[in-house]
């Protein structure tokens, strides 16, 4: 894979991506209600809940034994939920209507006209879809940490144990909606299957944060949500590929 | 492996896709460089997937293909592949590019190319900022040609670059095609046999996968039967029927007679003949086939 190429293509999909209203609606709209406001609701509804709370110290969630503080709850259980919920959602559209879009349109012809490889027109997209991701949510995220970290809430041990689940949940949602706008035939059945696959990825999400004890917790999350971006990533590269888009 | 001479070959390429269609059987062709070849055969002949394979956009199923010295996806596949400038076939425009940030993206992903001239060259200036597919079908097959050739290609390849266009605009891409054929090896993949006729030199015929014929134009002339059409004053039914009368198999077409006769011979004899019988013959000329006579001819065979 040449950088000049995955650099030129990169240029063209980031020109587009900022002209398409849809993506740019979804990328920020969502993430502005789960990955801010929805966090720092629950901060602040936390800090006027005072005395309440002692009902979780009596009689812990299941699964969540070791989780007698309200604080830590938020921080290693709530907050990561959310993290990854707003992460499989926030690049999942776009990333379907980035490779959807050529075939629908049949511009996907003047791309392969070029010399350029499949694998790096694929990667030029991903890149922009990551970096609009990058762009759209980690400011919310990094306002909602510094919230945590101002009233006390987490320690600085928390930054990297919440970036790493958003971060592995973008990869993951990216990854997996590459996969299956590959097998759909159209955008509708790409975002379809998006919508299905979205359900046992949080029930996984939820497992994970339930069984795994202590503050790896999001950790463990991670690697799960690395290790599924990486399966699909091979399976969209070296199985499904491009090419049934040509025929 | 082809030679440095050898612009594109094909040796036992078979592609078949994943339907199970077999788009190309075992073909195996070559062009040297300098060659202007044009590439006919009906619609699921194979064109479209030859085209495609030196793009480096699909693999062969077997055997190998090679561009410019190259076998496509090998060794330096990519530095041939930057030599080479290609005109998709009834390509989508994008929505939201401008002529020139799609120009602006092929001069990046080539590397090098002007894109200012291009846009002067192919008269695209007033439409520089206006979206791709804002722009009227010979505006937007202008733009893609101006795009192959922003890099000042070696090879050429068009797939159905006219295909689509009234006549007004596809006499315009064809004025275009003529000037930047000049001294470039060119692969034209073409339904118009008028368009193949005036831009090629040699002519690969596909068929259902397969390679039916691969000649210089000029050879396949020389294999043409000779033909004279015949006008009469008297319905041209009279003229058939005096014409079968002697033997000839008399084709019909626009109010004259087809025959199969070489006219600079046969011809006297004949309309004194005709002439006699009281038939006013006032039209016999000696018919060159076209490309249309020997591609049915030879895809009829």
């Amino acid at each position: 894979m040449r950088t000049s190429a995955v650099g030129a293509l990169l240029w063209k999909e980031l020109r587009q991506m900022g002209r398409n209203r849809t993506a740019m609606l979804t990328a920020t709209f969502l993430p502005f209600i789960i990955l801010f406001l929805a966090p720092l609701q629950l901060i602040f509804a936390f800090r006027a809940g005072g005395r309440s709370f002692d009902q979780l110290r009596q009689a812990p969630l299941p699964g969540f034994s070791d989780v007698t503080d309200p604080a830590q709850l938020i921080v290693q259980f709530v907050y990561p939920m959310l993290l990854v919920f707003g992460g499989m959602l926030l690049p999942s559209v776009t990333t379907t209507y980035a490779i959807v879009a050529e075939r629908e349109r049949r511009s996907l012809e003047l791309l392969v006209s070029l010399p350029v490889s499949v694998s790096e027109i694929l990667a030029s997209k991903l890149i922009a879809v990551l970096a609009l991701t990058a762009i759209v949510g980690l400011p919310y995220v990094a306002v909602v940490i510094a919230v945590l970290l101002v009233l006390g809430i987490a320690d600085a041990s928390a930054i990297p144990a919440l970036l790493a689940p958003f971060i592995a949940a973008v990869a993951c949602s990216t990854a997996i909606s590459l996969l299956l706008t590959l097998l759909a035939r159209d955008f509708r059945t790409a975002n379809n299957l998006n919508g299905v696959f979205f359900v046992p990825v949080l029930f996984v999400t939820i497992a994970t944060l339930s069984a795994v004890g202590g503050p790896a917790r999001t950790y463990v999350l991670s690697a799960m949500l690395l290790v599924l971006a990486a399966l699909a990533v091979l399976i969209a590269m070296r199985w499904v590929t491009f090419e049934r888009y040509l025929e | 492996m082809a030679d440095a001479a050898t612009a594109i070959a094909f040796d036992g390429t078979s592609k078949r896709y994943r339907n199970g269609t077999l788009a190309l059987s075992e073909v195996s062709w070559s062009i040297p460089v300098g060659a202007r070849v044009c590439l006919l055969g009906p619609n699921g002949s194979g064109k479209t997937t030859s085209i495609r394979l030196l793009e480096g956009a699909l693999a062969p199923t077997t055997g190998w293909v090679s561009l410019l010295g190259a076998e496509v996806n090998g060794p330096g596949y990519r530095e041939a592949r930057q030599r080479a400038g290609v005109v998709p076939q009834n390509a989508g425009m994008y929505t939201d590019l401008s002529t020139a940030e799609y120009l602006e993206l092929v001069r990046r992903v080539y590397g090098r190319g002007d894109v200012g001239r291009a846009i002067e060259s192919f008269g695209l200036g007033e439409h520089r900022d206006k979206r791709l597919a804002q722009l009227s079908g010979g505006f937007q097959r202008r733009a893609v040609v101006a795009a192959a050739l922003l890099s000042e290609p070696e090879l050429l390849l068009l797939d159905e670059p006219t295909v689509g266009l009234d006549p007004v605009a596809a006499h315009e891409v064809h004025d275009y095609l003529g000037e930047a054929m000049r001294g470039r090896t060119t692969l034209l993949c073409t339904h118009n046999l008028a368009e193949a006729e005036a831009l090629c030199d040699d002519v690969i015929i596909l068929r259902s996968g397969r390679v039916l014929l691969h000649e210089p134009l000029a050879t396949l002339r020389q294999h043409a039967k000779p033909r004279a059409r015949l006008a009469s004053r008297q319905p041209v039914d009279v003229l058939a029927a005096a014409l079968r009368a002697r033997g000839l198999a008399v084709t019909l077409q626009d109010g004259a007679a087809l025959v199969p006769i070489d006219a600079t011979k046969e011809a006297p004899d004949l309309l004194r003949a005709l002439l006699a019988q009281g038939i006013d013959v006032y039209e016999c000329t000696p018919m060159t086939a076209t490309l249309e006579d020997l591609f049915l001819e030879a895809v009829q065979r």
